[in-house]
């Protein structure tokens, strides 16, 4: 006989962190492959046409607040989305139990969210202050 | 017409005497058409009537003759000798489940899980039973692959996740959780994603995507987790947003 079994408490946090991994996983799949193969390879690598006063042409489009999002948004998404995926392949490698899931949280989500700010420090730097 | 032997090496565990499993060889006759539950039925039959396994349909219907077969989750009416490697054919206890004798093993734990998540449809108002609740041909189609389980536990043999924290909800009572949330005629959405928002729900799992591999119905229980995982998500942060709006 299997009478109905009280469910456990509900959680709290677990759904917000997930989105911005689910969010985050959309920009590191798609955006940031896209993005470093611009910025890193099709330009230096003459593969897109070359623009003698790039670094002068990306400071300029850096001042719109819309470049500056992008960035913020491409840093903060993939660190998420990476430190997200790197603490479940460290517990399916044997890394599990409450103190050492709670290590891995302080760790890698502070990464994520000391990184994250990091980004919106100069992404606000120069703009608003 | 037996044309060769294959060697059936069985797990064997008796709780009356103790001691962890061993494994006990069988020399059966070999035909190409055979399955490995005819092995295991060849060998009850006719070598050891003490080997202790379920089964019942010999279709991939009741799903209650799933092993380990050569290290992998399988049904066993399902697989056939022939698409094994050369050599012994290795019949275990589906992992991450307690023994009860042999190949048989204790799923009083999953049922508990499905109970968790209400599988049947959860009405607020039953209103006018003598009417009928259509149901059309696209509204089917939206939880036909979920209803396809057959509880037959080979999900939760393969997943790592349950293999090391046994309280998670696991696969396939997630899977039919979203079968029932998916359903037109079901009002039972909230609660059963409340059970699933939960320490031991679906966050515990990694995504590792071993339960849809071995699924021998398609029914894609990872798939069911993340869609589940959206659905939970989108609920918890109306409810933070909004706290006055519904639930569901
Ligand atoms: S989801 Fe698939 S593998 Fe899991 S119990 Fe259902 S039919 Fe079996
Ligand atoms: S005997 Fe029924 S599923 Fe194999």
């Amino acid at each position: 006989m299997h009478a109905d079994v009280a469910a456990p408490d509900e959680v709290l946090l677990e759904p917000v962190i997930w989105s911005l991994f689910s969010v985050g996983g959309f920009i590191t799949a798609f955006l940031l492959p896209v993005t470093l193969f611009l910025l890193f390879f099709a330009a230096p690598f003459h593969l897109w046409p070359f623009d003698p006063a790039a670094y002068g042409t990306f400071l300029a489009h850096w001042k719109e607040p819309l470049v500056r999002l992008f960035f913020f948004v491409l840093i903060g998404g993939s660190l998420f989305h990476g430190t997200h995926r790197l603490k479940f392949m460290l517990m399916d490698a044997g890394f599990k139990g409450p103190a050492a899931e709670a290590l891995l949280d302080l760790i890698l989500n502070g990464v994520a969210i000391f990184g994250s700010l990091g980004a919106l420090y100069y992404a606000l730097r120069g703009w608003l202050f | 017409m037996a044309d060769s032997e294959v060697v059936f090496r069985v797990s064997r565990y008796r709780p009356e005497s103790g001691g962890r499993p061993t494994f006990q060889e069988y020399r059966i006759p070999y035909r190409s058409d055979m399955v490995v539950l005819d092995g295991l039925n060849y060998i009850k039959d006719h070598l050891d009537p003490t080997l202790t396994f379920r089964w019942s349909c010999r279709m991939g219907i009741c799903g209650s003759c799933g092993a380990d077969v050569n290290g992998r989750p399988r049904l066993t009416c399902g697989t056939y000798i022939r698409d094994m490697r050369k050599g012994a054919v290795t019949v275990e206890p589906l992992s991450n489940f307690p023994i009860l004798k042999d190949l048989v093993v204790d799923f009083d734990d999953f049922l508990d899980k499905l109970a968790s998540v209400r599988p049947y449809i959860v009405r607020k108002d039953w209103g006018d039973l003598s009417k009928e609740y259509t149901q059309y041909p696209e509204d089917v189609d939206a939880y036909r692959q979920q209803s396809l389980c057959i509880n037959c536990m080979l999900c939760y043999a393969a997943c790592p996740v349950f293999g090391a924290s046994p309280e998670f909800v696991g696969p396939a009572a997630s899977a039919l959780a979203l079968r029932y949330i998916r359903d037109t005629r079901d009002d039972g959405a909230a609660e059963r994603l409340a059970r699933l928002n939960t320490k031991t729900g679906i966050w515990e799992c990694t995504f590792v995507g071993e339960c849809s591999v071995v699924c021998p119905k398609e029914v894609d229980p990872a798939a069911a987790i993340q869609t589940l995982k959206f659905l939970a998500t989108t609920r918890h942060m109306r409810r933070l947003l909004m706290p006055g709006s519904a639930s569901r």
